[in-house]
């Protein structure tokens, strides 16, 4: 049935409970304690092998990992996981809204009142309820541990601001005012690839969100237009589905404050945005040569961040003579790899690392070395590896009309994500 | 109140506390604002203990009157109530106390007072106080706020729970019916659903088709989660016509786009489940496998495909592990539809362990012919990976692949080429398979090699059992067998159990195959074993002491099989789950059943709190009404215990469970005499016997055993005379040969199926013509009729289907005795009414005529 749970847990990575809250009796306290002796801190099997759906006896127990907290919730009945799941991460998110981006063990210590306030109006009886921070936000009035001196002045306002709860626009209050208004839109991409030894691509896809950050006063209308219709795109619930479906326009009214618009996925067309030629060969059992070279494939007026390429050595190796064209590279060998970092990469053009390394020489059998793909990690600013752009950002506030004025900040940056090249 | 209740004594914190409490229900010379600030800070501490698992429920009396004293806090309000929900189930009659505060907060005319008093009120959960809950719900029910109405809803779910006669007599049910009809607020609506869901069941509800279509319509105003309460409902309607299907597939199509991807799986649930039932079959009849549904049906998995893919790519590793779940359900239905998607299935170095996992499960299913060698190329690579788990679950997936796809020869190469990887972990699973494959394929035994690989270096004892297995097994082969077993056997008691059977398995078959080398090493073994502690090692070597004892040749049938047959190939393996339990957890997609790959019923301990069913309805509320005056405390604690005993991790040891019985399965070609024979009177006799051979051991080394064995002219030396039978069986059989015997139950794999249609050429081809009525009753009942009809003569289904104009059948049988196949194919075209029958056989000439005449005699036995 699709109720979640029965009840739910935050807890440190020792398994202390941090917050109880439990919605239905069919569970106990102790299947917490269970759950801390049994799955975190069994010794049978490391924490690596545990998946995020547990059972003991006929108790379930979902869970997931933040910073140093485990959010667990536990029921006994066929539980919809997939909405636990998401019920759990939406309210990462709303706590993180409310902490400030912080939540760790020792914001929800300091804030656990907060949270179970929250934990009230989220889930009722196992059933979600309302997690849209900019909703809960208005009439949960905590906020951190700030001290409550204004508390009087403010219940008033929290009188009214309950009454837009449960609106139709959950995600938007109406009266909102800023002095100057303002609209923040971030494209972030994730480029993938993966290439075989041969330099054939297995793997190439982008991965993309667009952000926002509005600080718009009473109810603006957004249109956003782009260059190219995204075939597997989500968007966040104030869109405007149907709009879309038919102009490719995405329409909507924008939350206040920080938001996450839209996330696609594209295999097709895509700029990579580096070239790397790996050569490494093993000479007999004690040397190994690397030649990697790293080109560019961006503008020459555009640039690179924070480059690290990992190049992968064996396990015994002794010493690397390492001689690269820019950057700094040294051997760590807690990583087992060359580290060759590039602080900022320009624009069309190559990079070279050469090195040769002389392994520790055992008479002992030598396993092969099971050479391990080079992997590569970077930031390009303004760079689009699917090749998205805004062509417009319209904003219109109809009771103001035309006297409505907006300052508009687009960014974009390519990130890797799992960039790898195997040798 | 001048001692606090409860069962510690005043002492360190509580005491602390208490006092505290008490000071503050005075005002004392403080301004109200630090004394509301000092009650606040008092409150945390508490709430903090409670949560720490103190007993706190002795200031409850404090608790209430220093909140009842600053009544317009509402921070202290939710606090308190906190609090009392908390304790009010262990001290019922304190609960009592605060239903006057309750009931005054529910007129509050703060709408958030109202909401939250209604909440705590319902959450108190003491059947005996249900008479003070019943009037305030019902009251809020109408109230003016949707925050009071949503919460009032929900507490008649509550109540609910506790008693389905309270809500039945008081209309609370009809009530909440209109609200759902009326409410303008989209979250009341919601909550009115879930609650009718729940306790009319969503069958009966989804059967309301205005009340849905009303729900659909207004579907993008309901929050994230109620689109899934109203997707859940709608998945559950049955459309009255193809066109509606249609409508309702376009009406919620939007919804696959949303971000929230709880949303999607919810609608993804609706589109799989409205088109199953689409009347305008259409069924696709592969040559090895019947993918037998509708069109719309298999266009939506199409499209299921592309989201399920999206969301694997982009959510975080626990959803993703929910998602991978579902796919892996619907991959294992219907792999031809994922068959080209394989690579949305591979590993990213960052993906967590049990992500890579399931992914790997996923490839095993989908490998088919087209993508095989991409897929063993690709899962190669993760046998490098730094984890050894991972490494090992690649070795395991190719190892799993060359047992369900045809064409293994390049596969099998791959694998002993991990026994060259140099990594223990690897060479140890790969063994695993080895064993595994071998028996499916024994022919390999003759051509590959093991190798220098020693079972004494191999560490991993399930590696090490596999791998004496395979040398007992295939000992014929390799000339070094015995001595590679002598360092364990040396060391037979220090070995895990699983070795010792394995290798008492292995040094019996090796006696008959190389009796002069073996003999010690099985003297040895059956030493070591009679006198082991384990039952199950102590059995089998008892049973091969007496078996072998008793007639050399009759032990040598029952431990290693009949010498002169050739090696039986083990058909098929019960990895997969079967049809119907897919079918069972494929009925309860978007829930934990998925993830389990088990059917609610057995995990799901009782129904008790959830309706499942409208049928179920009345016998679920009996059931509620009889638990609940204990439920709310010692019920359901006993359950609880009663559940922990046990213990059971499903989410892990599922597969390793079907793995057991699998492996049971196989075994039992080599103990189950051991198993069965050995279970009862032999057991007290044991000891003794143990006793005589220990003495014959103790004599002089295995003097005792050789004398035994003496008796019995070596195998070698005798094999001539021993063979005089032999060869007359095989003259009976010879005789038998020429009459067919159709094996019952024979199987044959989709993949074998495939590959000996191809490889075979037609031995008999003709053409029937058939009247409208036989057409008529070869689709009837999906064609599971005709199938049915020409299974009751032993000649069974591969695959059938087909709609006009062309109805397809593969039927295949095998002759018991000369296990030769036949092969039969069957395409009906519906227009000329003409039915062509292919048959392929590699069976000679006597026994394929005697085949099409009974063949011939079944459809003539159909036809009208």
């Amino acid at each position: 049935m699709a109720h979640c749970c029965a009840a739910i847990y935050f807890m440190n990575i020792r398994g202390d409970i941090l917050i109880e809250r439990r919605y239905r009796d069919d569970v106990e306290r102790d299947m917490a304690e269970n759950f801390r002796t049994q799955i975190l801190n069994s010794k049978g099997e490391s924490a690596s092998l545990q998946t995020p759906v547990r059972t003991l006896g006929s108790c379930t127990f979902m869970y997931l990992r933040h910073a140093d907290l485990y959010i667990l919730m536990v029921t006994r009945n066929n539980a919809n996981v997939m909405m636990a799941f998401k019920f759990m991460t939406s309210l990462v998110d709303l706590l993180r809204s409310y902490f400030e981006g912080a939540l760790n063990e020792s914001s929800v210590k300091r804030n656990f009142v907060l949270i179970y306030e929250l934990l009230d109006e989220t889930m009722d009886y196992g059933f979600p309820q309302l997690t849209e921070p900019a909703a809960l936000k208005s009439f949960i009035l905590q906020k951190g541990v700030r001290s409550e001196l204004d508390a009087a002045s403010s219940t008033q306002q929290a009188r009214n601001a309950t009454l837009t709860v449960t609106g139709a626009v959950s995600w938007r209050r109406p009266g909102l005012k800023y002095s100057s208004n303002e609209v923040f839109l971030d494209i972030v991409e994730e480029v993938n690839l993966l290439l075989s030894s041969t330099g054939a691509v297995l793997r190439n896809d982008v991965a993309g969100k667009v952000l926002m950050k509005c600080k718009l006063s009473d109810m603006p209308e957004l249109r956003l237009g782009l260059n190219e219709a995204l075939e597997d795109v989500t968007f966040h619930q104030c869109v405007n589905l149907g709009a879309y479906e038919q102009s490719k326009v995405v329409t909507f009214i924008p939350p206040d404050g920080e938001f996450e618009l839209m996330r696609y996925r594209t295999s097709e067309g895509i700029n990579v945005p580096f070239k790397v030629i790996p050569v490494v060969k093993e000479l007999g059992r004690t040397r190994l040569e690397a030649n990697v070279s790293v080109r560019s494939l961006f503008g020459a007026k555009m640039f690179a961040l924070n480059t690290v390429v990992l190049v992968p050595v064996p396990d015994y190796t002794a010493k690397c003579n390492i001689v690269v064209t820019s950057g700094k590279a040294k051997y760590d060998a807690t990583k087992k790899a060359i580290v060759w970092k590039i602080k900022r990469f320009s624009g069309a053009c190559e990079h070279n690392l050469r090195a040769e390394v002389s392994m520790v020489s055992t008479t002992k059998e030598r396993k092969p070395w099971p050479r391990p793909p080079i992997s590569m990690s970077f930031q390009v600013p303004m760079f689009s590896a699917s090749g998205l752009r805004v062509m417009y950002l319209k904003i219109t506030e109809r009771r103001q009309g035309p006297a409505y004025s907006v300052e508009k900040w687009v960014r974009k940056v390519c990130k890797s994500g799992d960039f790898q090249v195997r040798i | 109140m001048s001692k606090p209740r409860g069962p510690t004594k005043p002492r360190g914190e509580y005491a602390e506390l208490s006092a505290q409490l008490q000071g503050l229900c005075m005002t004392g010379k403080r301004s109200n604002i630090e004394l509301r600030q000092a009650k606040k800070e008092a409150f945390k501490k508490v709430i903090n203990y409670m949560t720490l698992g103190m007993d706190m429920a002795g200031l409850f009396p404090m608790m209430t009157s220093c909140a009842n004293l600053s009544p317009d806090d509402v921070v202290l309000k939710k606090m308190l109530y906190l609090y009392i929900t908390h304790y009010a189930a262990s001290t019922p009659d304190l609960a009592l106390l605060t239903i006057n505060q309750l009931h005054k907060d529910c007129q509050d005319q703060d709408p958030t007072v109202r909401g939250l008093a209604l909440r705590s009120l319902c959450s108190l959960r003491i059947p005996n106080l249900l008479e003070y809950v019943v009037t305030p719900v019902s009251a809020g029910l109408d109230d003016r706020h949707p925050y009071v109405r949503r919460t009032a809803v929900m507490g008649v779910l509550k109540i609910w729970h506790m008693s389905p006669d309270v809500v039945e007599a008081q209309g609370l049910l009809q009530h909440v019916q209109q609200l759902l009809g009326q409410d303008g607020d989209p979250q009341v609506a919601a909550n009115c659903l879930t609650l009718l869901m729940q306790v009319q069941g969503v069958k009966r509800l989804a059967s309301n088709k205005a009340l849905m279509y009303s729900l659909i319509n207004r579907i993008k105003e309901f929050s994230d989660w109620a689109q899934c309460q109203v997707l859940e409902l709608v998945a559950h309607y049955t459309p009255g016509s193809d066109a509606e299907v249609y409508d309702l597939l376009n009406a919620l199509e939007d919804r696959l786009g949303v971000n929230n991807s709880a949303v999607v799986l919810a609608t993804i649930k609706v589109f799989l489940y409205m088109t199953l039932s689409m009347t305008a079959t259409h069924q696709q009849v592969f040559l090895y496998m019947t993918l037998s549904m509708t069109a719309t049906h298999q266009q939506v998995l199409e499209r299921v495909k592309e989201q399920l893919k999206s969301l694997i790519s982009r959510e975080d590793p626990a959803a993703v592990y929910a998602v991978l779940c579902h796919a892996r359900l619907l991959v294992a239905r219907a792999p031809m539809i994922f068959e080209g998607d394989y690579m949305a299935f591979y590993c990213r170095s960052h993906d967590s362990w049990y992500v890579k996992q399931l992914k790997m499960e996923i490839l095993t299913l989908l490998a088919s012919a087209s993508n095989v060698y991409d897929i063993v190329g690709e899962l190669t690579e993760y046998t490098r990976d730094i984890s050894a788990d991972t490494a090992r679950q690649a070795v395991k997936a190719v190892g799993r692949i060359a047992l369900s796809v045809a064409d293994v020869n390049g596969i099998v190469e791959r694998l002993l080429l991990f026994l060259e990887s140099g990594y223990d972990h690897i060479v140890a699973e790969t063994l695993v398979q080895l064993k595994d494959l071998l028996r499916r394929y024994p022919d390999l035994g003759e051509v590959f090699s093991m190798g220098d690989i020693r079972p004494s270096g191999v560490a991993d004892p399930e590696a090490r059992a596999a791998l004496v297995w395979i040398l007992g097994h295939f000992g014929q082969h390799i000339d070094t067998a015995p001595y590679l077993l002598q360092p364990l056997v040396e060391a037979f008691g220090s070995e895990p159990q699983p070795v010792k059977l394995a290798l008492l398995t292995a040094a019996a078959k090796l006696f008959f195959k190389k009796p002069g080398e073996s003999r010690k090493l099985l003297g040895a073994c059956l030493a070591g074993g009679l006198n082991d502690s384990d039952q199950d090692v102590h059995d089998r070597a008892l049973l091969y002491y007496r078996l072998l004892k008793q007639d050399v040749s009759t032990a040598q049938l029952v431990i290693a099989g009949d010498p002169n047959e050739p090696q039986q190939a083990m058909p098929f393996f019960t990895d997969e789950l079967p049809q119907e339990a897919q079918q069972a957890i494929f009925d309860e997609f978007n829930t934990l059943s998925v993830v389990y790959q088990q059917p609610a019923s057995s995990f799901v301990q009782s129904a008790q709190y959830h309706a499942q069913h409208a049928d179920e309805y009345d016998a679920l509320g009996e059931a509620a009404a009889a638990d609940a005056p204990g439920s709310a405390g010692s019920s359901g604690a006993a359950a609880a215990d009663g559940g922990d005993a046990l213990l059971v991790d499903t989410s892990t040891n599922l597969l390793d469970s079907v793995q057991q019985q699998e492996a049971n399965l196989l075994d039992l070609g080599d103990d189950e005499p051991s198993s069965t024979s050995l279970a009862g009177g032999a057991a007290a006799a044991a000891p003794a016997a143990a006793a005589g051979l220990g003495g014959l051991l103790d004599d002089d080394g295995l003097g005792g055993l050789d004398s035994l064995m003496g008796g019995l002219g070596g195998l070698s030396g005798g094999s001539s005379s021993s063979n005089g039978p032999g060869q007359q069986q095989q003259q009976q059989q010879q005789q038998q040969q020429q009459q067919l015997q159709l094996s019952p139950g024979f199987k044959l794999m989709p993949g074998v199926f495939q590959e000996r249609w191809r490889a075979l050429a037609p031995a008999e081809q003709y053409v029937d013509s058939l009247n409208m009525a036989t057409l008529a009753a070869l689709a009837a009942n999906d064609h599971k009729d005709f199938c049915g009809h020409v299974g009751q003569a032993n000649v069974y289904t591969m695959a059938c289907g087909g709609a006009a104009p062309m109805f397809k059948y593969y039927f295949y049988a095998q002759d018991g005795p000369s296990q030769c196949l036949f092969l039969v194919e069957m395409v009906v075209a519906t227009a000329s009414r003409h039915a062509t029958v292919t048959i392929k056989s590699d069976a000679p000439q006597p026994l394929l005529a005697q085949f099409v005449a009974v063949w011939k005699t079944v459809l003539l036995g159909f036809y009208r």
